[in-house]
């Protein structure tokens, strides 16, 4: 660890120390310009500033008066900073690399949602505020010298009462500072020591400064498996069986429908392809993009994204830019979202706020303005209850990949290679995104022995001992079973439980019967026309509209329509089977989708409408109520019983993935089935971030499977 | 694509992004400044012997802004206690201010960049 000490980037530290540099001027200068503010005030109404009146020496214009308060503010808020400046300036060349002294790294750390707490290296905190009071009573002392009223200056030279040998001469500035940084340089030890010691006891942290160390886990290494029965042919568990069958371990993938690929699944009607919702393919892991390059090779197109939030009207970029929002939203509104955006700020930074909901989580982010206008309609479209009753862990999962230290990073050192590139442009498979799956599986089948079951819906997986299991289900009506080591289950977690046999109790079959998805129907409408919109996403905060979301496969690769004179729009509504939407015929939905596209938001005429294709969806999102954290650990503590039976995916393991968290999670899936000791679950949560880059063995950026051999 | 953060850069930004802990630090800011008012007071009444006549009235002009305080143990005690509890204020306003300041930042940087995906 010593020579990760000695290795840190000094460019990047000096730029991030500029930064805070910056930020502590500003925080110095607001405390010495409200703090003589107050006193000035207080001095005017009850008398006794004779002495702060000098200040108008250093001050100009500076009097114990209203105006003058002010006046003092701005000077006290300019000179406080610059000391404030030379303060940090000083103490971080002091620190220099052993900048990791001042954190206690034994925590997980997020600088956004859960900041380090700030140690004080009490060594480099003296000689800062030393140097600092020093070089303040030197220049000050100078300033009377040089203006000629050294000798009437009898109030400062006062100070050699306590600093014996001060004048206001420049050789008694020398000695007073000399005697003054010694006398500053163990106090502030004093209070640095004091601070880490409180700082400790309040944060139960062990007084000892640690480097940064990451979170270490024991990972279970398994038993390599000879036979796998995978359950579900979506990205997740064709990933498995892929991963598995490369590295010559026997797969058998059941799936109830008469496709792959699950929930991205990309339809084709009459020329016009489309996926469900719109799929893009966008991972940090940049292994795992290499490994989705070799699967794709000559497929792939790279697509700029152009994001659009439909609102009030008006169309606002996204993400947000403040220049847009401030164009568009006009002056009461931004001044609403400026108040309610520091409102949030003080509650939930200064006040430390629960963050319970999702309603909460985006108010924290955003200020419950911007959340009313952006997010609240979408949101609760999209889920179907109001985001007071939804889980704030959704926010932070969608979230979680902004990797805010990448961000910084690129904010602090101007980086030319900028994060924007992140979101702006992604790959997409030139025939739309179900053909990852079929790739797949080409290559899956590929291989003797190896069998993808379409028409097979899983009926019961009966357990009869550690990796001894026997799958059963239906095919033409038929009951067929198969015997299998393993079992890898992307069907939902709640349905799951309730056809493991032995079968579970009351209490996890209540729980699993209670995890609630949310269904989509997506209606494809297809133009005589050549371009709708230049969107790739476009979402509808609008309650008026039966869509939440809209894209344009053409946008994303021409060959998504029949010819250049054809377009389509993918609508996207969101409903849960049985209620009213579910309830409408695929006519009727389709109906009122071309309605509100040519009478509300003015895109198309009647006329060019092309034809229309719906298709229904079940089970296509997990939804986090309050209570699903508890719901799922009561069942995922069952199904780990079982050993041998694993379970990854979003229906799976009813956790909201993106595909590449799938791909991924189904990828480290069959590692781990391969014997490696890795933890195929910490896809998709916080510690992934903290981990991937220092654990040993193969793990989460490994993908370097062996060619496929086909016999 | 932006490249991955090495470890050092993370200990970086944990480090310049740290959060102080405004009690912690509003507490030690008081008793400094309870010990730093009372070590002052101390010497001014120990060497305050008639010939140093000048120190006193500076000092006790505090009065003004810290009622009870004079050049006795009992007003040295009263005024450093004074003292102290602006030290708990302004130490907590320092923090607040810090904390703030920074989240303020991640946060205007977190909306310009919004990587905040809900598609």
């Amino acid at each position: 660890m010593d020579n990760k000490k000695e290795n840190i980037n000094s460019s990047f530290l000096s730029e991030a120390i500029r930064l805070n540099l910056k930020l502590l001027g500003f925080v110095f200068g607001s405390v010495a310009g409200v703090t003589l503010f107050l006193v000035t005030l207080i001095s005017h109404y009850m008398g006794g500033g004779d002495a702060l009146h000098l200040l108008s020496v250093f001050f100009v214009g500076y009097s114990v008066s209203i105006s003058g308060a002010f006046i003092g503010f701005i000077w006290a808020f300019l000179y406080g900073g610059l000391l404030g400046s030379f303060f940090y300036h000083t103490y971080a060349k002091s620190l220099g690399s052993k900048i990791a002294h001042v954190i206690n790294d034994n925590q997980e750390a997020n600088v956004f949602t859960k900041p380090q707490i700030l140690k004080l290296e009490s060594h480099s905190v003296g000689l800062a505020v030393g140097f600092s009071l020093s070089l303040l009573l030197v220049i000050s002392t100078n300033i009377l010298v040089l203006r000629g009223t050294a000798e009437e200056s009898i109030h400062a030279a006062l100070l050699s009462f306590y600093l014996p040998g001060y004048s206001v001469s420049f050789v008694g500035s020398i000695i007073g500072a000399l005697q003054l940084f010694v006398i500053a340089y163990f106090t502030f030890r004093v209070f640095s020591f004091i601070y880490n010691k409180l700082s400790n006891y309040r944060n139960n942290e062990s007084p000892r400064l640690v480097y940064y160390k990451p979170k270490e886990k024991e990972l279970e290494k398994l038993e390599a498996a000879e036979h796998v029965c995978i359950l579900g042919a979506g990205p997740a568990g064709l990933a498995t069986g892929h991963e598995l069958c490369s590295n010559n371990t026997q797969v058998t993938v059941l799936e109830k429908n008469d496709y792959v690929s699950g929930l991205c699944r990309t339809v084709e009607v009459n020329g016009y392809r489309f996926d469900l919702g719109g799929h893009r393919w966008f991972t940090q892991n940049e292994e795992l993009n290499n490994w989705f390059r070799r699967l794709m090779k000559d497929e792939i197109v790279m697509v700029n994204r152009i994001s659009r939030i439909y609102y009030g009207g008006k169309y606002f970029n996204y993400p947000l830019s403040i220049k847009d929002v401030v164009t568009k939203a006009g002056p009461v509104t931004i001044f609403l979202a400026g108040v309610t955006f520091f409102k949030a700020l003080i509650q939930y930074s200064v006040f430390d706020k629960q963050v319970v909901n999702m309603k909460q989580a985006y108010t924290k982010q955003f200020g419950s303005k911007l959340y009313e206008m952006f997010f609240k309609i979408y949101t609760e479209k999209v889920w179907g209850k109001p985001c007071e009753e939804l889980s704030s862990d959704w926010v932070s999962q969608r979230s979680k990949g902004l990797n805010i230290m990448t961000i910084l990073r690129e904010a602090i050192a101007h980086s030319k290679n900028r994060v924007v590139s992140l979101v702006d442009e992604f790959m997409y498979p030139r025939l739309g995104f179900a053909r990852i799956c079929e790739r797949l599986a080409e290559d899956i089948t590929a291989v003797k022995g190896n069998e993808i079951l379409l028409n097979s819906t899983v009926t019961k997986v009966t357990y009869h001992g550690p990796r001894d299991f026997e799958v059963e289900y239906t095919q033409d009506g038929e009951t067929v079973s198969v015997k299998t080591d393993s079992v890898v289950s992307t069907i939902p977690l709640g349905i799951l439980a309730q056809i493991i046999v032995p079968s579970a109790d009351e209490k996890v079959l209540a729980a699993a019967r209670s995890m609630e998805f949310r269904d989509l129907i997506t209606v494809n409408v297809m133009f005589n026309k050549k371009q709708v919109s230049k969107d790739t996403w476009l979402y509808l905060q609008d309650q008026d509209l039966i869509f939440g979301r809209l894209h344009e496969p053409k946008n994303w690769s021409v060959d998504m329509v029949p010819d250049d004179d054809h377009t389509s729009l993918v609508l996207e509504v969101f409903c849960t089977a049985g209620d009213e939407l579910w309830s409408l015929s695929d006519d009727e939905v389709a109906k009122r989708c071309v309605d509100d596209l040519v009478d509300k938001l003015n895109f198309v005429e009647r006329d060019e409408v092309d034809g229309w294709a719906v298709i229904r969806t079940r089970q296509a999102y997990p939804v986090y109520d309050l209570q699903y954290g508890e719901k799922t650990k009561i069942v995922n503590d069952f199904v780990e019983q079982f050993e041998g039976l694993h379970i990854a995916g979003r229906g799976g393991s009813f956790r909201y993935n993106n595909s590449d968290h799938s791909i991924e999670m189904g990828l480290m899936l069959g590692r781990k089935i391969l014997g490696y000791p890795v933890d195929h679950m910490a896809v998709n949560t916080e510690s992934t971030y903290h981990e991937e880059k220092n654990l040993s063995g193969p793990q989460r950026d490994h993908y370097k499977s062996k060619k496929i051999v086909v016999d | 694509m932006a490249k991955e953060l090495d470890l050092n850069e993370r200990i970086v930004l944990n480090a310049i992004f740290a959060k102080i802990d405004k009690t912690a630090f509003s507490l030690s800011t008081g008793m400094v400044f309870f010990l730093t008012m009372f070590v002052i007071t101390t010497i001014s009444i120990l060497k305050n012997d008639g010939e140093s006549v000048m120190v006193g009235p500076d000092l006790i002009a505090l009065a003004y802004y810290l009622p009870g305080y004079n050049l006795t143990w009992v007003g040295n005690f009263l005024g450093s206690l004074y003292v102290g509890i602006v030290g708990l204020a302004l130490g907590w306003f320092f923090g607040m201010l810090w904390n703030l300041t920074h989240y303020l930042y991640l946060a205007i940087l977190m909306n310009k960049i919004n990587l905040f995906k809900i598609d």
